[in-house]
């Protein structure tokens, strides 16, 4: 899962060395959190928090195939 | 056939081109031909924006290829399980077929951004784990790439929502840096959720049409995005007794069906 968020926010940004992505896996929750430059930040979260909701909607159809959960946080 | 339109800003031009034609600037193909200059302290080297617009008319097609066949009372389409994608998928694919077909030859050349656009998403589905295969092609100037996948409904989602994400993500990327008038259109389907949606709505968009001209009152849809908008807008342009208008900003912009006569009035607009 850690995979797929990188790839998405690595194509998202301007600048992909500064992404950086932490996965905390639980027995059936994983967190992962994702941390960008800050003139990044808009970039994935997009307008509305567009980018953002449609990152975390992946990442639970990708989730629950495994039967799993996964939460989308990013850091500031 | 385009008319053209100025204004002092690219904004200004398609709202007046909006007023003009009469339609809603989902319905118009929109071309800068040249963006507007402010000049100097606003007084010398001025320029106006000027931008050539297009009645759209693609989905129109599809829809008068699935008109063809059926009543608009009549087909239910494939039942109550679109989301567990189930291969009775009855008249919606073959018609599809006719109108891949009837409509490509005007976008031979594949663009760059078709291949850049498949390999995104066929990388996206890799680390989501989905063995799929997707089938890139033109249409009408957007790129249209098919997943054929498990069709467990999975890259639907509740109301679609993971395939639109999909979609929403793959156009950011390959969109990333083009300016505003210059983007690519993405469209990404799978077991034919796109037209049915299209029959589904436009389904919805007569019905809402036979209330407004019942009630005489204006009909309120729900919020939804501005390509399905767009279809509502084209099945009633058509409709002479009623009238449709978006009201609302971004995601909770929504369409409002008006009846022509009002109780009042003998004729609105």
């Amino acid at each position: 899962m850690k995979e797929l968020i990188e790839y998405i926010a690595k194509a998202l940004v301007d600048s992909p060395d500064e992404v950086v992505v932490m996965e905390v896996e639980g027995e059936i929750t994983s967190v992962i959190e994702l941390k960008v430059a800050k003139s990044d930040l808009g970039k994935v979260i997009g307008k509305q928090g567009r980018t953002a909701r449609a990152m975390r909607t992946i990442l639970s159809a990708a989730s629950t195939k495994l039967n799993k959960r996964a939460v989308l946080e990013i850091l500031e | 056939m385009f008319y053209e339109f100025t204004g002092k800003t690219v904004k200004e031009a398609v709202e007046k081109a909006c007023g003009e034609l009469g339609v809603d600037e989902a319905l118009l193909d929109v071309e800068v031909v040249e963006e507007s200059k402010s000049g100097f302290l606003g007084l010398v080297g001025q320029r106006d924006a000027r931008i050539k617009v297009k009645k759209r008319d693609l989905l129109k097609e599809i829809m008068e290829v699935s008109d063809q066949p059926s009543e608009p009372e009549r087909e239910p389409l494939p039942g109550p399980c679109w989301e567990c994608g189930s291969e009775e998928t009855s008249a919606a694919p073959q018609e599809a077929g006719v109108a891949e077909t009837e409509e490509s030859p005007a976008a031979q050349e594949a663009p760059p951004e078709l291949e850049q656009a498949r390999k995104i998403l066929v990388e996206i589905l890799a680390k989501m784990t989905i063995e799929a295969e997707v089938r890139p092609k033109m249409d009408n100037g957007a790129v249209y790439l098919e997943i054929i996948g498990d069709g467990s409904g999975l890259l639907i989602g509740k109301e679609g929502h993971t395939l639109n994400a999909l979609q929403y993500l793959v156009s950011k990327i390959v969109n990333k840096d083009a300016p505003a008038h210059g983007k690519t259109e993405i469209i990404i389907d799978t077991e034919n959720y796109r037209l049915r949606k299209i029959e589904r709505l436009r389904e919805k968009a007569l019905k809402m049409s036979r209330r407004a001209r019942k009630t005489l009152k204006p009909v309120w849809l729900e919020p939804m995005p501005p390509d399905e908008r767009r279809i509502v807008h084209m099945v009633l342009a058509s409709d002479r007794e009623v009238y449709t208008k978006s009201h609302g900003e971004g995601a909770m912009r929504r369409i409002v069906v008006y009846p022509r006569r009002m109780p009042n009035k003998r004729r609105g607009r």
